[in-house]
Formats: C-alpha cells, sequence, structure tokens
C-alpha cells in the first residue's frame, strides 16, 4: 500500500474510534445505566483472573501500608492506649444500658433491633483516581448482592454497591467524590451527610454554622437510608473549618475504615 | 508470526489492566501514580506501529472504562489518541532510543492528565487543582520507572522476530 493510502487509513481510522468515544463518553454520562450489562459482564469475566492477581500482589501492597505506617506507630499506639481506656471505662455502662433499653422496648411493645443478614466478600481489585474510588469484590447477584447495599468491615462503614454483576460487584467508597450518605453526630444527634472529595477527604455537610460540633465526635448512618441499616460506625471528626458567612460547617471526617488495608469486608443485605 | 506477536503484545495489555487494577491502584494511595496501561500502550505504538497503538489503546482504555470508569470512553478516547500519536512522532524519524521513550513518556502522561481533567470539567466534574500540579510532576516519574520494565519485555518479542528473520520476510 502507498504511504500516502496508509496514512489515509490510519487517519480515517483515528477518526473513527475519536468519533465512537465522544458518542460513547456522552451516552454514558447523560445515562449512567445505558452500559450497565456490558459492565457487569466485563466484571464477570475478568473476575477469576482477577482475584488471583489481588491475591498474588496483596502481600507486596501490604509491604508498602506497613512501612507507611511503622512511622505514626508511637502516636497511633498512645492514642489508642487512650480510646482503650475510655472503652473499657464505657464498656459495662452500655451493657447496663442495653439491658434496661431491652427490657423497657419489651414493655412498650417496641421490637428489640434484630441483626442484619451479611453476605461476606473478598476484595479483588481497586480503582483510585480524583474522580472516583472504588473496589471489586467477589461477590454478586447470584449471592444476594444488589445496588444500594453497604459494605462494612469490622471497622464500619467502607461504602456502597454501585454496580452487581452476577459474580462480583463495585464498591464506591466513603472517600469518592460521588458518594453521599446519611449521617448522625453520635453525641448531638444532628444530621448532615458525609460526602467524598476530590481532594480525597472526606467532609460531613450541612451541619448549620450555629449547632455545637466538637472535633473528636463520632459519625454514624442515619436511619433514613434506603438500604444502608442506622447506627454503622462512619467515622471520627477530625477538623472543623471556620464557617464566616457560610450557612453550613465545613467539617472533615477522619473514617475508621483505612481503605488501602480492604481486605474482608461485609455487604449488608438489609 | 508478525501476528502472533502483536497478539502476544495485546494479552500483555489485557495483563497490564489487571495488574493495574490488582496492584497499581493500590499504591495511589501512598501518591505512587503509575499507569502501566499507558505505558504498555505507548510502548506497542512504538515496537508495533501507531495503528496497533491506536486500536490497543482503544480496546484498552474501553474494557477499562467498562470494568470500573465513571464516564465510559474516557480512558479509550486517551489512550487510542496517545497510541496513535506516538506511532506518528517515531514514524517521522526518531530512533529506538531511552531518551525519546522517557520525553514520550513524560509528554504523553502530561497530556493525558490535562486531557483527562479537560474532559471531565466539560462534563461538571471538577477536580483539585493543586492536586493536578502534584501529580503533574508525580505521575510521569513513576510511568517513566515502570516504562523501564515495560518496554524491555514488549522490545523482546520484536527483537527476537527480527533476529530470526520474520521482519525482512515482511520486507519480501
Amino acid at each position: 500500500m502507498a504511504p500516502e493510502r496508509k496514512s489515509l487509513k490510519n487517519i480515517i481510522i483515528l477518526v473513527l474510534i475519536i468519533i465512537i468515544c465522544i458518542t460513547v463518553i456522552t451516552v454514558s454520562f447523560r445515562q449512567s445505566d445505558a452500559f450497565t450489562r456490558f459492565k457487569s459482564a466485563a466484571l464477570d469475566y475478568f473476575r477469576p483472573v482477577q482475584e488471583k492477581t489481588y491475591q498474588l500482589f496483596r502481600p507486596v501492597s501490604s509491604f508498602f501500608a506497613g512501612i507507611k505506617d511503622y512511622f505514626g506507630l508511637r502516636d497511633k499506639l498512645e492514642k489508642l492506649r487512650q480510646e482503650n481506656a475510655l472503652i473499657t471505662k464505657d464498656y459495662s455502662e452500655n451493657i447496663n444500658l442495653k439491658i434496661e433499653n431491652d427490657a423497657l422496648r419489651k414493655l412498650i411493645g417496641i421490637d428489640i433491633r434484630s441483626d442484619y443478614g451479611t453476605v461476606p466478600a473478598k476484595v479483588i481489585g481497586y480503582y483510585n483516581t480524583k474522580w472516583q474510588s472504588e473496589v471489586l469484590i467477589n461477590k454478586g447477584k447470584s449471592d444476594g448482592v444488589v445496588e444500594g447495599m453497604a459494605v462494612v468491615n469490622e471497622d464500619g462503614l467502607v461504602g456502597v454497591i454501585v454496580l452487581a454483576s452476577s459474580e462480583s460487584s463495585s464498591v464506591r467508597l466513603l472517600s469518592d467524590p460521588q458518594s453521599s450518605i446519611g449521617a448522625r453526630i453520635l453525641s448531638s444527634r444532628k444530621l448532615g451527610l458525609v460526602e467524598g472529595s476530590t481532594d480525597r477527604k472526606i467532609y460531613l455537610n450541612y451541619i448549620a454554622s450555629d449547632d455545637l460540633v466538637f472535633k473528636g465526635d463520632i459519625l454514624i448512618t442515619s436511619e433514613y437510608g434506603q438500604y444502608i441499616p442506622p447506627e454503622i460506625l462512619i467515622g471520627r471528626i477530625k477538623r472543623i473549618g471556620i464557617a464566616e458567612q457560610n450557612l453550613y460547617r465545613q467539617i472533615e471526617v477522619e473514617p475508621f475504615v483505612d481503605f488501602k488495608k480492604l481486605e474482608h469486608v461485609l455487604v449488608i443485605k438489609g | 508470526m508478525k501476528i502472533l506477536l502483536r497478539f502476544a503484545h495485546f494479552i500483555f495489555l489485557i495483563a497490564c489492566i489487571v495488574i493495574q487494577l490488582s496492584f497499581f491502584e493500590q499504591l495511589k494511595i501512598f501518591n505512587i501514580n503509575v499507569d502501566i496501561i499507558l505505558v504498555a500502550v505507548i510502548g506497542i505504538a512504538v515496537f508495533d506501529g501507531g495503528i496497533y497503538g491506536l486500536v490497543s489503546g482503544f480496546v484498552a482504555g474501553m474494557l477499562l472504562d467498562l470494568m470500573v470508569g465513571r464516564v465510559v470512553g474516557v480512558s479509550a478516547l486517551l489512550y487510542s489518541m496517545s497510541g496513535y500519536f506516538t506511532g506518528r512522532i517515531m514514524s517521522i524519524g526518531f530512533k529506538k532510543k531511552i531518551y525519546i521513550f522517557i520525553l514520550l513518556i513524560f509528554f504523553f502522561t502530561e497530556a493525558n492528565l490535562l486531557l483527562s481533567t479537560g474532559i471531565y470539567y466539560l462534563f461538571s466534574i471538577s477536580s483539585d487543582t493543586a492536586a493536578l500540579g502534584l501529580e503533574m510532576i508525580i505521575n510521569p516519574i513513576c510511568n517513566i520507572v515502570i516504562m523501564f520494565l515495560v518496554f524491555p519485555l514488549l522490545k523482546a518479542g520484536s527483537e527476537r522476530s527480527e533476529e530470526i528473520g520474520f521482519t525482512y520476510k515482511d520486507q519480501i
């Protein structure tokens, strides 16, 4: 083939691909569920190899996580000691309160809160950019997982299922800029929204500037989520911004879950 | 035989997608931003030609977008353009030298960062500009480091085909 014709052919293919991409981007942006079937298929197709590869590289990524943790170990230990002392003190008090609460609920005829059904899952992939933070897990629709369900681990809320294929699912982490979870401040019972941002920090929004909020306050999920059960630990308030002439405070939240160490999670079936 | 080699490169690219999602994405938490898929696409374009870079970039980007992308097609567009223009730049007459590869990786990493920010901005998804500045410094360095691992693997196959005469046979 003559070089000019070959070059022209290449340019035609390039233009064609650009047109396809722009069309796909527009459709995908306007109708986010237009590609759900293809996305599910891609997730399912790559799941077995993805799972094995993730397990293979897990020790290496844990090693890197370990290096970072090592430098803050002394401070963390001191903080944990203080926390442990407080928790031990509160524990016996809470047990007594629970017994009293259950007895009172029985007395006035309100059901005692039952535990939720869960599906244990393994993390098999991770995707973290400025615009999204997601993990892939090895359980999907065949295990009863559907979009909107909450995902937790032993530390608290991890995120929400955004795409469930038959054998695997995508979990939108709390730090994702599009993540928005109804939350309650444990001490004051104030309601707000815990949202991710493009700077990879998590904020508690819609707390009025005249509301009393303290650094260290614990956040739990609110009772208004469709699939997310109430009273799941989210995190604690890390920093409270000055809110001059603002209706709402800017509150930064430190999540209880360490997203870089996610390995095993539970999907709450609600 | 050349087709087999290109097929091997394509399989390598698919492996890169899996490795990116299984390993390199986790390192991003420590500000180690490696985009092995972009490096592999540029490598394929360098050793196999622009059109292969274009098609590989499109397929790899589309697969990545379908697996984890928020807006499907963004990675496909960026990777395919990177693949095509790498091929065009190499066809001008640049030699396959390390410093050329470094410049290519540097240029296309920066271009991809700016373009992706621009595309997301067009779709009203804003991003942190301070983070973009940091990424524009860190990402090319990380990609250049990983290039020293990816390019020899892609080159090994290509050189082997030249050694045993396939390139010569193709010329006939």
